[in-house]
C-alpha cells in the first residue's frame, strides 16, 4: 500500500466533508437541543451556586460532562452518515474516477477516504475528551489517568466501528438508502438499552454483544450521578477488543463489495 | 514487433437492465499500437464509454482481458504509465487548480521533488497557469475540461486516453488541443481518444477503430477509411438536358457542365464509357476525398446491412 497516496486522498476528503453541510446539521442538532435543555439549568445552579459552592460545582460539571457525552451519541451518528457518504457518494458524484485512473488500488482509496473521515471525527472526540476530562476532574468522581484515556480510546474505536458499519451500507446500497438505513441504526441503538433494561437481567445474545461494545447506560449515568468510576471503566478494554473486531468486519465488508462491484453502467 | 499501448482480447460486457440482459460489448478485439493517435468512434450507446471503463478497470468484464503496456489491466500498477480524462468526470471542486494538480501529481506517483515542476508545467501548458489559485468551481466548462487534461497528462504517461476531450471547449481551445495530440505523438506517446466530433480528429489521428452495437466495424488507417469508395467527380458538357437526365438522373448542372458524382472504379468506367458512346465532351474527372462524417455514416450503413444480413 501507498502510504502517499493514502494521506493525499485523505487529506482531500477530510476538507471535503468540513464544507458538507449535511455533517454539521448532524453532529450540531443533538448538541443544539441538548444545550437548549441544558443550558439553562446549568446557568441557574451556577448562580444558585454563589449560596452552595458545593452544589453549584457538582451540578455544573455534571451538565458539562453530559454536554460531552452528547457530543459522542452525535459524533457516533455523525460516523454513521460520513461512513455512508464515503466512497459512495464520490461515486455518485464523479469525484472518484479521476483519482481510480491512478495508479492506486481500491483498498489505498478506501483507506484514505476512511481515514480522512475519522479525522474529522477525530475533532469531535478531542473536544469531547476535554469535555469528559475537566469534568471528571472536577466533580472528584476518582477516576485514574489511564482509565479516562482508556474510556476515551474506547470511545474512539467506537467511532470508528461506525465509519466502517456507515462504510459497508455506502457500499451495499445506495447513499442515500445506507443514509436513511445507518441513521435509523442509530435512533434504534440510543433506545437500545431501555429495550435491554426493560427485558430484564436474563437478556443476552446479541444485544449484550453489542452492549458490550457500544456504551452503555450506566456510562451514560456516570456522568450525571457521580458513581464511582472505577466500576465503570473496567470494560473499556474489553470495549476496544469488540470495536476493533466489529471494525475489521464491517471493514472487510465494506472493501470486499467495493472490490467486486462496478462503479459505473 | 513492439508490446502494443494497448490490446483488448475478446472483451464484452453484459448489464442487466430492466429485467433484461444487454450486450454493451460482444468480443471486442482491439490493438493500439505505441506511439499512434488512435481515434475510437461510434454513435452514442454504441459502446466506447464502456471500453473505456472496462480499461481504467472501473467495471469488470463478462469475459476478455486488456494489457496495457504489456501488463495486466486488473493491478493498479498497470496504470502508472497512463492519464485518463473520462467522459462523466468531476473534481473536487473547493480546490484551487494548482492544489488539485498536486492532489493528482502526488497519487500518479510523481516525485516530490518533481511535482510543483510539473504542476507548473502543465497548468501553463493548457493555459491555467493564472487562475491557478481560484478555485475549481470558478472555472468555466473548457478550463475544467483543459483542467481535466492537464490532470492525466501530469504524470507524464506513455499512453493517453480519453474520453471526448474537447467536449466543451471553444475552437481556439480545440485547437490547442489538437496540436498537443500532435506533440504528444510527437514525443512518442499513444493517445487513445473517444470522440463525437469527427472533425477535431480528421487531421490528426493515425487509425480509426470504429464500433457499434458494442461490435467492431472497422479497424485501419485513417487514409484507407478516407479513401475508401475512390469517390471522383465527373464534369462533362452536353447540349441534350433530356439526354443526360434519362442516362444520370442524379447529374446536376454546374458552372456551365454537368456534374456527376461517382462512388467507385467500376461505376466511374461505366460513366466515362457512356459519356463517350453518347458523344459528350468528358471536361475533368476529378479525384475526391471524402469528409470523415461521410466515411463514418458509410460504415454505419455497411454494418447495419451486415447486421440485417
Amino acid at each position: 500500500m501507498q502510504l502517499r497516496s493514502v494521506m493525499a486522498i485523505a487529506g482531500v476528503q477530510a476538507a471535503k466533508l468540513k464544507r458538507r453541510k449535511i455533517i454539521w446539521v448532524v453532529a450540531m442538532g443533538p448538541v443544539g437541543l441538548y444545550l437548549m435543555v441544558a443550558g439553562p439549568a446549568m446557568f441557574l445552579q451556577i448562580n444558585f451556586g454563589s449560596m452552595v459552592p458545593d452544589g453549584t460545582s457538582m451540578m455544573s460539571w455534571s451538565v458539562i460532562s453530559g454536554f460531552g457525552r452528547i457530543l459522542s451519541n452525535a459524533g457516533q451518528l455523525l460516523a454513521l452518515v460520513l461512513g455512508a457518504l464515503t466512497v459512495s457518494g464520490d461515486i455518485q458524484d464523479g469525484t472518484l474516477f479521476p483519482a481510480l485512473a491512478k495508479p492506486v488500488s481500491r483498498l489505498e482509496v478506501l483507506s484514505g477516504k476512511v481515514l480522512g473521515s475519522a479525522a474529522v471525527m477525530g475533532v469531535f472526540l478531542v473536544v469531547e475528551a476535554v469535555l469528559l476530562t475537566l469534568s471528571m476532574t472536577q466533580v472528584g468522581i476518582g477516576a485514574q489517568w489511564n482509565q479516562m484515556v482508556l474510556f476515551i480510546l474506547s470511545d474512539a474505536m467506537v467511532f470508528v466501528v461506525c465509519l466502517c458499519c456507515g462504510a459497508m451500507a455506502g457500499q451495499v446500497f445506495r447513499p442515500t438508502v445506507g443514509v436513511a438505513l445507518v441513521l435509523g441504526l442509530g435512533v434504534v441503538y440510543s433506545f437500545w438499552p431501555i429495550l435491554i433494561q426493560q427485558s430484564g437481567p436474563t437478556w443476552y445474545g446479541l444485544g449484550a454483544f453489542l452492549l458490550a461494545t457500544f456504551p452503555s447506560i450506566e456510562e451514560m449515568a456516570l456522568n450525571t450521578t457521580g458513581a464511582n468510576a472505577s466500576d465503570l471503566l473496567e470494560p473499556a478494554m474489553l470495549r476496544i477488543a469488540y470495536a476493533l473486531t466489529w471494525s475489521a468486519l464491517f471493514a472487510w465488508l465494506a472493501l470486499w463489495r467495493f472490490e467486486s462491484r462496478d462503479l459505473t453502467r | 514487433m513492439s508490446t502494443p499501448a494497448l490490446l483488448l482480447r475478446n472483451l464484452s460486457k453484459e448489464f442487466r437492465a430492466g429485467g433484461q440482459t444487454v450486450n454493451a460489448l460482444s468480443g471486442l478485439d482491439l490493438s493500439v499500437n505505441a506511439g499512434e493517435i488512435c481515434a475510437f468512434l461510434g454513435p452514442n450507446g454504441a459502446g466506447k464509454t464502456t471500453t473505456m471503463h472496462l480499461i481504467m478497470d472501473y467495471i469488470r468484464p463478462t469475459t476478455g482481458s486488456v494489457e496495457i503496456l504489456g501488463a495486466d489491466w486488473q493491478h493498479a500498477q498497470s496504470r502508472s504509465n497512463v492519464g485518463f480524462l473520462p467522459e462523466l468526470f468531476a473534481f473536487d471542486m473547493f480546490l484551487s487548480g494548482w492544489e488539485a494538480l498536486v492532489y493528482y501529481g502526488k497519487l500518479s506517483g510523481v516525485p516530490e521533488t518533481e511535482l510543483h515542476a510539473r504542476t507548473e508545467k502543465w497548468l501553463g501548458r493548457l493555459g491555467l497557469w493564472d487562475a491557478r489559485h481560484r478555485r475549481l468551481s470558478t472555472y468555466s466548462k473548457g478550463m475544467v475540461q483543459r483542467f481535466g487534461l492537464a490532470q492525466a497528462l501530469i504524470g507524464e504517461p506513455d499512453l493517453v486516453m480519453l474520453d471526448e476531450p474537447t467536449s466543451g471547449m471553444d475552437p481556439a481551445g480545440k485547437l490547442d488541443v489538437i496540436s498537443l495530440f500532435r506533440e504528444l505523438r510527437e514525443s512518442g506517446k499513444t493517445v487513445f481518444l473517444s470522440t463525437h466530433i469527427l472533425a477535431d480528429i480528421e487531421n490528426v489521428a493515425d487509425r480509426v477503430a470504429m464500433i457499434d452495437r458494442g461490435r467492431m466495424l472497422w479497424l485501419g488507417s485513417m487514409t484507407e477509411l478516407l479513401g475508401r469508395g475512390e469517390l471522383s467527380l465527373v464534369r462533362f458538357a452536353a447540349t441534350d438536358s433530356a439526354d443526360v437526365k434519362a442516362s444520370f438522373p442524379s447529374a446536376i448542372f454546374q458552372d456551365g457542365a454537368w456534374q456527376l458524382e461517382v462512388k467507385d472504379a467500376e461505376m466511374r468506367r461505366a460513366t466515362v464509357s457512356k459519356i463517350a458512346d453518347s458523344g459528350w465532351e468528358l471536361l475533368a474527372l476529378i479525384p475526391r476525398r471524402r469528409g470523415l462524417d461521410e466515411a463514418f455514416l458509410d460504415v454505419l450503413k455497411r454494418g447495419e446491412s451486415n447486421a440485417a444480413a
